[in-house]
């Protein structure tokens, strides 16, 4: 299985294959709906979106002597009315779960992004790869805290490439 | 025959309590293991398959670590079966089980999830309760309690429908497969389907929560259900959604069904989709 550091260089980013599992490195920033609802509404996004991806995620409490608790991807298609606004930014990676919209996989491939699916569910084995988290804005929101994660090889799935591939075909 | 008052305190409850809910987002949960074990045996090579693997092996990893399996550690949902000959002489049940529930939320680093105003600033309780309490007053001197940290991204995509009276069994399976179609792949699959059928507006709720607690192979107690629960899992399985919907043979493990009385203008049913990690457990005191 081939590790991918972040960031992802735009090469890198073609490579990418629907449904391919890969190990993801390096730094992503976490925000789900209230972070986002704050990031477009103040205008301001505390990490550079054009290279840092954004994963939709906000974990259970540390445990002492632990960076993290169970933090696993939430829900991406709550995410889906701040998305292109976030595209507009420069956003190019997303990591999240569960499908969205075709409206808004359209937008992905007009703006060069790729959508990465983490496995639902499994927070404590993702817990285990994160290495370092900074809290970097609105730490009154407590899990719904922006914080800059360092992963060191998380499993995550190619769920939208570049080219048009979508890891949920169905019958 | 003379039967005697059994006293238990609220703090007997609230122990009981955060001891279950802890067990439930954490596990270990073999039950849950051997099942997916036993899906993964028949799942063909691709990235559905890849994904079981992980949630398999995430049930373990939270066993050993002591992180909470899923980082949303659920509205907390506690199922009272209170024997008449009990008394709690010193807690309402509900004060009980709260600081139960806050309890464990605080000593085993669950997530706290609830906010209040639903509306408007939705500041987080930062103790997971109010948790949410159904109580059946049934005869004996024992109180049974079960806990369902039940989590949201499958909740959100659950149903409650008032259907036409005479829709059938059609119009249940039908339902079932616009809310697994509609929705599983955000609800981490292999999901547990759990329907609700009859009562009124609230009741199919809850019954359909209900179905969610029978253990995990056991048969429907009614026979007549028994072949409608299969045909809704084979259904669904048919869509090929898959682990995580990433394709595969099983979305479905099991649907449940609960049904009971209703009024003859209608057909309440609520299909309540739950995780493949299913973080369930009991107690009787």
């Amino acid at each position: 299985m081939r590790v991918v550091t972040l960031p992802a260089s735009e090469e890198t980013l073609k490579s990418l294959k629907a449904g391919e599992q890969i190990l993801l490195s390096g730094s992503v920033a976490t925000a789900r709906d209230a972070a986002h609802n704050l990031m477009l509404n103040t205008g301001h996004v505390p990490f550079d979106v054009k290279s840092i991806p954004v994963f939709y995620m906000g974990p259970s409490p540390a445990p002492p002597g632990r960076v993290i608790g169970s933090s696993g991807p939430t829900t991406s298609a709550r995410m889906e009315p701040f998305i292109p606004e976030m595209l507009k930014l420069g956003m190019k990676l997303v990591i999240g779960k569960g499908e969205m919209s075709d409206g808004t996989r359209k937008q992905f491939l007009q703006h060069g992004a790729v959508y990465l699916a983490a496995t639902g569910g499994a927070g404590a084995l993702a817990s285990t790869k994160i290495v370092t988290r900074k809290i970097v804005a609105w730490e009154h929101l407590g899990p719904e805290a922006v914080s800059i994660l360092e992963l060191e090889e998380l499993p995550v799935f190619v769920a939208w490439d570049l080219h048009g591939g979508s890891i949920y075909n169905r019958r | 025959m003379k039967e005697s008052i059994k006293r238990i305190s609220g703090e007997e409850i609230s122990q009981a309590v955060a001891s279950l809910y802890s067990g439930a987002c954490i596990g270990p949960h073999f039950a849950v293991e051997e099942k997916l074990t036993g899906i993964l045996a028949g799942e063909s090579a691709g990235p559905g398959r890849e994904a079981l693997e992980i949630e398999i092996h995430n049930l373990r990893v939270a066993a050993e670590t002591r992180l909470p399996i899923c980082q949303d550690t659920g509205t907390a949902m506690v199922f009272v079966e209170l024997g008449n000959l009990v008394c709690i002489p010193d807690s309402t049940l509900a004060n009980a089980v709260n600081r139960g529930i806050s309890r464990a939320c605080e000593m085993s680093y669950l997530r706290p999830s609830q906010v209040f105003p639903p509306l408007g600033n939705r500041t987080n309780t930062m103790n997971n309760t109010p948790a949410i309490i159904h109580l059946e007053h049934v005869s004996g001197s024992e109180i049974r309690i079960r806990v369902l940290a039940k989590g949201a991204g499958s909740e959100n995509v659950s149903s409650s429908v008032m259907l036409p009276p005479l829709a059938g069994a059609r119009g249940i399976i039908d339902l079932a497969e616009s809310c697994v179609r509609a929705g599983a792949s955000k609800a981490c699959p292999p999901v547990i389907v759990g329907i609700g059928i009859g009562g009124n507006l609230e009741t199919s709720g809850i019954l359909a929560k209900k179905a969610l607690l029978r253990e995990l192979g056991e048969e429907n107690s009614a026979p007549e259900l028994r072949d409608l629960e299969k045909q809704i899992t084979d259904r669904l399985n048919e869509t090929g959604i898959g682990p995580q919907g990433f394709g595969g043979k099983t979305t479905v493990m099991e649907t449940r069904i609960l049904q009971q009385a209703c009024h003859m203008a209608s057909l309440p049913v609520t299909v309540c989709i739950e995780c493949h990690a299913h973080r369930t457990a009991s107690c009787v005191l």
